[in-house]
């Protein structure tokens, strides 16, 4: 039987499209998203537009297992800080926890970005070049390539 | 903020600086960064004395974490250059310019060496397009991720959008416009955790003797207009941070131009341009003994400004 509502997990909610995109959701009559956010300080925008959002860190296996536990679907919107290195470590435990503490064989989608495809600045068509071009592209391209493999 | 522009920034310095060392709590991360960019690593100590001597130590620590360093500090030989925010009230801005020779204390309200500034400053000071009558600064939207590591620690950030964001905003206004005093006629502030999410307020400045009016809005809950506009007798200018443009509208509001200096183009214009620019200068101001717009003790009111925001947003709240 097809299910009738959705919980949908929102990893870095308290971005501009992640916040964005709950508030969309929210519209929705059969979908409940979830804000995940680090701390209560960035989820204020969200809490006070109503919604109920949950804090804390998917690297803590616990914390992460609490936070995902009721999520039929869990979407990452989120951007490590730091050098390229610590982007590329953050990256990579957040995915992996995701993935090892949702619910069996929930989807997960990583939000990327068409900066990932190494469009020329100044435009051109839209499709995959061989380079990124730019840093944030670089570590865009990573984080798909990891979301990819883990799955 | 040190490892993505004061280190780049500070290498293109080279032969004039060398960098010593950094020192950082988190020792792998001191790590990481030295080795990006070729500079000893140190775990910080607990006291600022017991780091290797050197002219100048940058101290980009968040302003909650501070307070244990300035006593050593003040005691080294060496000049700082103190990443902003400065001070939560004047009196502490005060009593730490005491603590050295004013041009040897440097603050980092980068903006006021931006191209733009210098620009704008120059058009308030020569009124091309009349006197100064009204300004907007407006800053934020909703939705950040801003809010990490230590800036989701209001005692280690020291406050909220105006104290840890906004404040570079509020110092390049009152830089350029080289208000002498600042009087708060009205605040709206929401807290929330501890943080200033939202503040409007109305703010008189006082430009060549004359009261101009402010209207601020800082906000991490609406959108604002992300700009500080300037309304002048015969038009206004605006000053984008989403473009880093000066763009000059009618008073009809139809006819829209980019503003460039007589000289070339607008420079210093990237925020690294803008971040060499301010180095240069606190260090031209060290080596001439001279005090000028990097040092702490000229931006008093910035600091003045802020608190009486504070002040005024917790007894309206």
């Amino acid at each position: 039987m097809a299910r009738s509502h959705f919980t949908i997990g929102v990893i870095g909610a308290n971005g501009v499209v992640g916040s964005e995109v709950c508030l969309f959701l929210r519209q929705m009559d059969d979908i409940t998203p979830v804000p995940i956010c680090r701390t209560k300080i960035s989820s204020a925008f969200l809490r006070r537009a109503g919604m109920d959002c949950r804090h804390g860190s998917l690297a803590d296996p616990p914390i992460a297992r609490g936070l995902l536990a009721d999520c039929d679907l869990v979407v990452d919107f989120s951007l490590p800080r730091g050098l390229p290195s610590q982007f590329r470590e953050s990256a990579r435990e957040l995915i992996k926890s995701v993935i090892q503490h949702s619910r069996r064989s929930v989807p997960f989608i990583y939000i990327s970005s068409t900066m990932a495809l190494g469009m020329p600045s100044q435009g051109g068509a839209l499709e995959r070049y061989a380079f990124a071009r730019t840093a944030y592209g670089t570590l865009k391209r990573y984080s798909e390539r990891l979301g990819i493999r883990a799955g | 903020m040190v490892a993505r522009y004061h280190l780049p920034t500070l290498h293109a310095l080279k032969p004039v600086v060398r960098i010593d060392w950094l020192a950082d709590s988190d020792y792998k991360k001191a790590r990481l960064i030295g080795n990006a960019y070729g500079v000893k690593p140190l775990r910080i100590p607990e006291q600022a004395s017991a780091l290797p001597a050197t002219d100048v130590v940058l101290v980009a620590i968040p302003y909650g974490a501070r307070g244990q360093y300035w006593k050593s500090l003040r005691e080294r030989s060496s000049a700082v250059y103190l990443e902003k925010p400065i001070a939560q009230t004047v009196a502490e801005h005060r009593e730490m310019c005491t603590w050295f020779a004013p041009h040897r204390l440097g603050c980092g309200y980068q903006r006021r060496s931006w191209g733009g500034t210098l620009l704008l400053k120059e058009l308030i000071e020569t009124e091309l397009f009349g006197s100064l009558e009204r300004i907007r600064l407006g800053f934020g939207s909703p939705g950040t991720s801003q809010w990490s590591g230590y800036s989701a620690n209001v005692g280690l950030a020291g406050g909220g959008v105006l104290f840890e964001f906004a404040v570079h905003w509020i110092d390049q206004m009152l830089f350029c416009t080289s208000a002498t005093s600042v009087n708060v006629q009205g605040v709206q502030m929401i807290v929330d955790e501890g943080y200033d999410l939202h503040t409007e307020a109305l703010v008189s400045l006082t430009v060549k003797n004359r009261s101009i009016a402010c209207d601020m809005t800082i906000s991490r809950l609406k959108d604002t207009s992300e700009s500080m506009e300037f309304d002048f007798k015969q038009a206004s200018v605006i000053a984008s941070y989403l473009t880093d443009d000066i763009i000059v509208k009618s008073k009809t509001g139809r006819c829209f131009y980019r503003l460039l200096p007589d000289r070339g183009p607008l420079h210093p214009k990237t925020p690294r341009q803008t971040l060499h620019s301010h180095w240069c200068e606190f260090l031209g101001g060290i080596r001439t003994a001279t005090i000028n717009r990097t040092s702490a003790a000229e931006c008093t009111l910035t600091t003045e400004l802020l608190e009486a925001l504070y002040r005024a947003g917790s007894s309206e709240s």
